[in-house]
């Protein structure tokens, strides 16, 4: 009954034409949070300096306002001492996301690294003034959503080429498959 | 079906150029006036390429638009004159891979022809 029950779960997105195309929506809406948030990571500074602000400003919550002291320790000891190196990582990072979600590539990758960076911003804010816990939390449900639907495999560069990759067996595309 | 992902981050770039127009909340990409032509242009030059289905067009369409996120990201770390922000860079990053597997993706084919053909 239960695997019934799953199959025709999994059945609606095969069948069901809207509940792909709200997939890709919902795929494309999240690239475009990354885009647009890769536009306030000004290099070569990231606003470290006399008056700190944008991204250092926020990386500076994790210690002015901590959630977690393991992490807060990481940022005041690692992080901030080297913010150019981490400045230029998220800038990558982030783009990257923006990315391969927009273009549905490796988009079961991206989604973990989505979760994963989505973590690292909560440990950072989510104690700072004005925040709302659950933008946080929407957002990491958001890739847990792109993750668990492979949403990359409609109207993306994964559902082009899948095939293709496993009909190969060299192993960058059985790699392919896999993040897929 | 590699042509019609072609033509579709074709069409993507094409439509990206809209943000020129665009300011506020919803402006997700700042592109100056150079920066909506090199989206424009390099769109029209992705959908061709679909069109006609030519591997080396792809390629060099992702290739240019991997350059032009290159030569973005340099002008923005000198300041001056932009031809775009960090979300166009994003933008044309995304739209260059794309690009760039697509036209790999015949190469990748050879590769399982040739495999099949040994076994």
């Amino acid at each position: 009954m239960a695997q019934n029950s799953a199959a025709a779960q999994a059945d609606i997105l095969a069948s069901s034409r809207l509940s792909r195309e709200l997939i890709v929506v919902v795929r494309i809406g999240v690239a475009l949070l990354w885009i647009q948030n890769v536009s306030w990571k000004d290099p070569p500074t990231f606003g470290e300096g006399p008056s700190p602000s944008g991204l250092y400003a926020f990386t500076r919550y994790a210690v002015e306002f901590p959630v977690f002291p393991p992490y807060t320790w990481l940022v005041e000891h690692l992080v901030l001492p080297n913010f150019a190196f981490f400045g230029w990582m998220v800038l990558l990072v982030e783009s990257a996301l923006g990315a391969f979600l927009l273009i549905g590539l490796a988009t079961r990758l991206w989604a973990l690294v989505g979760i994963a960076q989505t973590i690292a911003i909560a440990l950072s804010v989510l104690n700072a003034p004005n925040e709302w816990p659950w933008s946080y939390l929407l957002m990491l449900l958001a890739h847990v959503a792109l993750f668990a639907t492979a949403a990359g495999r409609y109207a993306g560069v994964d559902g082009v080429l899948r095939p293709r990759w496993q009909a190969s067996t060299t192993r960058l595309a059985t790699a392919l498959v896999r993040v897929s | 079906m590699t042509a019609r992902a072609t033509i579709a981050i074709g069409v993507a770039s094409l439509v990206s150029g809209l943000f020129y127009f665009v300011q506020g909340k919803f402006q997700f990409v700042w592109l100056p006036g150079v920066g909506a032509a090199i989206a424009v242009a390099l769109g029209l030059l992705a959908c061709v390429a679909g069109w006609l289905g030519n591997r080396l067009l792809t390629l060099a369409a992702g290739a240019a638009f991997l350059l032009a996120a290159v030569v973005l990201m340099v002008l923005l770390v000198r300041g001056g004159f932009l031809i775009g922000n960090g979300s166009a860079f994003s933008l044309w990053l995304g739209l260059g891979v794309g690009l760039v597997t697509l036209g790999l993706a015949d190469r990748l084919r050879t590769v399982v022809g040739s495999t099949e053909g040994n076994m």
